[in-house]
């Protein structure tokens, strides 16, 4: 969800932000991703004033915290954690261009990856209680971790976006999920072998995947992510695809709105039934999550809770708003 | 001319709370064992923590105070985190974020900050700590030494001032670096928050006085007080500036002075000897202001009673037995309150914290019989203060409904140091 809303006054954004947040629970969303954007508002902020209005919307906010200390970035985690009841989770851009020198970030990739897995590395370590002593490239602890009843908390659901052998590296380290764009080779299931290209780059690609080459990524629930909030390394929760989706009553009408409005590459075109389709045939290939784009939010996600979610069914695809 | 009003802040509790002065089991929160008597312990009733905070930051606007402190150690929530928590269900509350500048870099802390005033209407007040050293320091990550620390924090604020307004902004400095910063819009513009500086040491006032717009400090016995105000303003006018002066303080306070000491007596009849004493943890780290709250307590053997703590008229070094924090405080009847308030005050301190226990009951009690006995007028808010925003209307309260699914409780009780 853009921390930059497209409408209202400028000075009006945490109202529109808030009313998405609140449209995307009321529409059946599991949850929202807020990514940093240096001209829209903090993601913290804005993950934390949402959470305060709704009830169990899950928030996958950016991560890192530009300069944080893991330390600190945990700590300001497990607020939201218990204020939230652990609605928490964390999207790492790791094959984005970064913050930048602007916000003090000179590293460039992979070395702003590794200093990243560190960085969680010790989240997590601080997360699951002390004593946490860390002497690394980027982070020193001593004594540290959190106390009770701080330690308590679930550590957040980590969200990969990225296709590189690092991002790859960093989701499974950490039982997250990998979330890649539409149309991008990547692998479901055993990720090593090569085995179950997603997408081509069109949309239409996607349904050639089989769920023959699936084989360890497809959860049983309901729901996507930290349904399980002790998971940890080595809990895999697979693989997501981000993508734009523009869905009306029939094919025609959705070419027509996607032709004026022009969806970015990858885009889920096409009629409620084609899209939710679409969706199940990435759930059958062992994609355990898609991340939506959908504009104007609130309008597209009533939309989507509508006329699509109830065709997806016993499917089991959940959903979260980009 | 009549002088200006006074800034009358209260303290949110970011450590759960006592129920009373004769008890300091914290009740509140889930920072002791849940029992039958606890409230909002989270998990254990769907009710978590913030929901009382928001109780108390409600109770300290109705009661007429400005805000209130957020303070932030290794065993509290955090201030940012609650402060976007509480936004919305507050109209001119402001949120007096405690945050130490080593854990965050400045550009981003002026993104934070930015947003936090596009949330709340310009409602965001800085409380700039440096640090108190020793094993906390380490705690969250962060060896920079005492001096260190604050050379860091100047560079710090300079940053955040540098980047506020927009850029392009270029910083090369010891401990930060920023090419082509500054806010984007919309972020920039808003108003810069006010920063109440705290430390006690020579470097922690070079600082402050090159930055602060209030310079905080615990009670302290009032020559002490005064001395040190008079250094702070030696310096600071060597950097030509006039800082303002805040004081934190507790408050025992009843309706008449037999009742307030009987409060006080309980509580120190009731506090354990054994226990951990408040500075134990502050005491292994290099913090002078801790230091000098120490020495009150003279060689730290038990006073045989209550009164043994009284250090001048209504100022009770018996503090720190009733709840976690520093030791010096206010005992004594609403008038008697008031007037040490007054004497500070005559001192030339125009703003305060006040805390006490529990922070909901006593916010009210304290705005309501203390405040209005004050010779200077408290300033008051029809709106928020400073705020460039003012077509943004405060949005009415939207009570947080979680769900809070945590793991059970375990009983371990957290040692604890408090602002």
């Amino acid at each position: 969800m853009p921390t930059r809303p497209d409408r209202g006054a400028v000075d009006r954004a945490f109202d529109v932000l808030l009313q998405e947040g609140r449209a995307a629970e009321v529409a059946g969303f599991d949850g929202i991703v807020l990514p940093f954007d240096a001209a829209g508002e903090d993601p913290l902020v804005a993950a934390t004033a949402i959470a305060a209005a709704t009830r169990r919307l899950r928030i996958v906010a950016a991560w890192p915290i530009p300069g944080a200390t893991p330390v600190y970035a945990a700590k300001l985690a497990v607020t939201f954690q218990r204020f939230s009841g652990g609605r928490l989770g964390w999207w790492i851009d790791s094959d984005g261009p970064g913050v930048g020198a602007a916000y003090g970030d000179r590293l460039v990739r992979p070395q702003r990856q590794g200093r990243d897995a560190e960085l969680l590395d010790v989240a997590r370590q601080v997360f699951a209680g002390g004593p946490v002593d860390v002497t690394g490239r980027h982070a020193t602890v001593a004594g540290g971790g959190f106390a009770d009843p701080l330690s308590r908390a679930p550590f957040p659901e980590v969200w990969v976006s990225g296709t590189s052998p690092a991002a790859r590296e960093l989701a499974a380290q950490h039982g997250g999920r990998l979330v890649v764009p539409a149309g991008t080779g990547v692998t479901t299931g055993n990720r090593s072998d090569g085995a179950g290209e997603i997408g081509a780059g069109t949309v239409g690609t996607l349904a050639a995947v089989t769920s023959a080459a699936v084989t360890s990524a497809v959860e049983t629930g309901g729901a996507i992510g930290g349904t399980d909030p002790g998971a940890g390394a080595g809990a895999d929760a697979g693989i997501a695809v981000e993508l734009a989706v523009v869905a009306r009553e029939t094919a025609a009408e959705a070419e027509d709105v996607a032709a004026a409005h022009e969806p970015p590459a990858g885009a889920l075109v096409g009629s409620y039934d084609d899209v939710a389709d679409r969706l199940a045939d990435l759930r059958a290939a062992g994609v355990t999550g898609v991340v939506l784009g959908l504009t104007p939010v609130l309008e597209e996600a009533y939309r989507f809770g509508h006329f699509v979610r109830p065709l997806l069914g016993t499917r089991e695809v959940a959903t979260r708003v980009a | 001319m009549s002088p200006e009003p006074l800034d009358v802040y209260w303290r949110l509790p970011s450590h759960g709370d006592p129920v009373s002065p004769r008890d300091s089991t914290l009740r509140r929160g889930d920072w002791t064992p849940t029992t039958p008597a606890s409230i909002a312990p989270g998990p254990d009733d769907h009710v978590s923590y913030v929901e009382h905070l928001g109780d108390i930051a409600r109770a300290a606007e109705l009661a007429g105070f400005a805000g209130a402190l957020i303070p932030s150690f290794p065993v509290t929530d955090d201030p940012w985190v609650i402060a976007s928590a509480l936004a919305r269900q507050t109209t001119t509350f402001r949120f007096m974020v405690a945050f130490q500048p080593g854990f965050l870099h400045p550009a981003h802390a002026a993104h934070l900050s930015a947003s936090l005033q596009r949330l709340t209407g310009g409602r965001l007040v800085y409380n700039v700590i440096t640090g108190g050293g020793g094993p906390d320091q380490l705690w969250w990550g962060d060896p920079v030494p005492h001096d260190e620390r604050y050379a860091r924090t100047k560079e710090f604020l300079e940053v955040l001032r540098g980047v506020w307004d927009g850029g392009p902004f270029d910083f090369d400095g010891r401990h930060y670096s920023v090419v082509g910063g500054g806010l984007a819009e919309p972020l920039r513009g808003q108003p810069f928050p006010q920063i109440w500086f705290s430390g006690s040491s020579d470097a922690a006032i070079d600082a402050a006085g090159a930055h602060a717009d209030i310079y905080l400090s615990w009670l302290e016995p009032l020559d002490a007080l005064r001395a040190k105000m008079d250094r702070v303003r030696e310096r600071a006018a060597a950097l030509g500036r006039t800082p303002r002066f805040g004081v934190r303080l507790d408050i025992l306070a009843r309706p008449t002075h037999d009742e307030a000491w009987n409060e006080a007596r309980r509580g120190f009849a009731a506090a354990d000897p054994d226990a951990p004493r408040p500075w134990a943890r502050a005491g292994q780290g290099d913090s002078v202001g801790a230091a000098r709250q120490r020495r009150l307590l003279g060689d730290g053997s038990r006073p045989g009673s209550a009164e043994d703590l009284l250090v001048a008229p209504n100022l009770w070094a018996g503090f720190h037995l009733l709840r976690p924090g520093p030791t010096l405080g206010v005992v004594g009847d609403y008038a008697a309150a008031a007037e040490r308030i007054d004497d500070l005050v005559a001192l030339g301190v125009d703003a305060f914290i006040l805390a006490g226990v529990p922070h909901l009951e006593e916010a009210l009690r304290v705005g309501e019989e203390v405040l209005p006995l004050l010779r200077r007028p408290v300033r008051t808010f029809s709106s928020p203060p400073g705020s460039t925003v003012a077509s943004t209307p405060a949005s009415p309260a939207s009570p947080a409904a979680s769900t809070p699914a945590s793991p059970a409780a375990s009983s371990s009780v957290p040692s604890l140091v408090s602002s």
